[in-house]
């Protein structure tokens, strides 16, 4: 998780991330190697690349990469660094303003409430407050 | 056997009945689930935003667990990798307890040792389980041919896991599967991701994933996919007529939660693990099942 960019020079280019990715078989614009590659000629601007919110953290490249490179877990910094940038695309800050306003992403309704008394489920707290503290730490 | 329940966020809203058919299924086989009401989400939508503070978020259910003297069961492999990577973290890096400790205290938490983390498939795989699953057994399932979707995060980052299962070749679910008498299947793309986490950014390829899933499950001959982790449900079974319409296909495989067929299979009653709440029609395969 949150790993340092630097593992990326690790990379000898052989291609097997790209091979085992299941989004790179299907949208050809997004290629894991690519952005090793581009991390190692240390791309400055590469965490503003579009390309890095394509992965589907399926985790295939890390477990696979014979290098021991945490493909994904680099994606992961690169979106990291992406929003300390203060790029952050709308569909995280939905989830953002969900989590600070009630600690989970799906907040719970009256009517959802209903539905699980229903279903013969047990109430749920609305919300869990203190997790927004944690939100603000600085990025 | 106790454990805290620990739910996330889609499950409660989304995917009743997989939260029902693991209580039905639980009880069978007496396993206590405790619901503990200040869980929150398990931390991992936010690691595209911050690795630090999904930790933090991640490590403040840990501790609440903790201090109730409970591991956790999960039936989300999102939070499942979450909540063991966190906990990995935790145990194996220098200085980190220290540090999350310190994040935790201004909501007056704290971590000593975090609990076990296991997802509820796995814990149903282990020995003394299967075997008590396999007594419990009350209808023949006569063989059905079944599709198993492992995903992702149940099996991976492999590094977030103490006792990981080798992500090139799964095998817990067929073993729960062949144990209550269905066949489960060998198809082509068995190992792909359902594409779910692409969905808000790229609705095309998630829709492309999720369909040569589908097809590859329909070629094989399968009578219904089993599924464990409700993005997974989202992508197959809330997807699946807008993937039929959009690419022309007629496709109608029910999706099933683990728990729901085990339930079947331990002659529990089909509205009890929420049979009637799956988005694909599931009243074809139960009278099949059922002979009613
Ligand atoms: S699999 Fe590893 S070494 Fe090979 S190209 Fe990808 S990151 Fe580089
Ligand atoms: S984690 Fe991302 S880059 Fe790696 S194989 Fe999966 S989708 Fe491709």
């Amino acid at each position: 998780m949150g790993s340092d960019l630097r593992l990326g020079t690790l990379c000898y280019g052989c291609g097997v991330c790209t091979s085992s990715c299941p989004i790179a078989r299907t949208n050809p614009i997004f290629d894991p190697r690519q952005i090793l590659r581009k991390i190692i000629v240390g791309k400055e601007d590469l965490y503003l690349e579009n390309t890095i919110w394509l992965c589907s953290m399926c985790y295939n490249c890390q477990e696979r990469c014979p290098q021991g490179v945490p493909v994904a877990d680099l994606i992961f910094s690169l979106r990291n660094l992406s929003c300390r940038s203060g790029s952050v695309p709308q569909a995280i800050n939905l989830q953002l303003d969900s989590i600070r306003a009630s600690g989970k992403t799906y907040p719970l309704d009256e009517f959802d409430m209903k539905k699980r008394e229903k279903a013969g489920l047990p109430r749920l707290k609305e919300k869990v407050t203190d997790v927004a503290m944690l939100l603000e730490e600085n990025l | 056997m106790r454990y805290a329940l620990f739910l996330g966020c889609t499950i409660p809203a989304r995917s009743r009945h997989y939260e029902m058919s693991a209580l039905e299924v639980a009880k069978a086989l007496s396993i206590e689930l405790i619901y503990l009401e200040n869980f929150s989400c398990c931390g991992f939508p936010l690691k595209s935003y911050s690795a630090e503070i999904a930790g933090s978020v991640a490590g403040r259910n840990l501790s609440i667990a903790e201090k109730e003297r409970l591991n956790i069961v999960t039936l989300c492999s999102a939070c499942n990798s979450m909540l063991n990577e966190e906990r990995m973290r935790i145990l194996h890096e220098k200085g980190y307890l220290e540090a999350i400790n310190q994040r935790l205290g201004k909501l007056n938490q704290k971590i000593e040792r975090p609990p076990e983390v296991i997802h509820f498939a796995k814990l149903l795989a282990r020995g003394e389980l299967l075997e008590s699953l396999k007594q419990r057994v009350k209808r023949y399932l006569g063989g059905l041919p079944i599709a198993i979707h492992y995903g992702c995060h149940y099996l991976k980052p492999s590094s977030a896991f103490e006792d990981p299962e080798d992500p090139e070749d799964p095998s817990s679910l067929h073993t729960i599967l062949t144990s209550i008498g269905a066949r489960p299947l060998i198809y082509k793309g068995q190992k792909d991701c359902c594409g779910g986490a692409v969905l808000a950014f790229d609705e095309e390829t998630a829709s492309e994933l999720a369909k040569a899933k589908l097809l590859n499950v329909k070629e094989a001959g399968a009578k219904a996919m089993v599924v464990i982790c409700p993005f997974c449900s989202v992508m197959y079974d809330d997807g699946q007529k807008s993937i039929e319409k959009k690419y022309e296909l007629q496709l109608g495989i029910p999706v099933l939660f683990l728990p729901q067929l085990i339930g079947l299979a331990l002659g529990l009653d089909p509205k009890s693990l929420g049979l009637n709440l799956n988005t694909v029609k599931t009243k074809q395969l139960l009278e099949e099942l059922l002979g009613s």
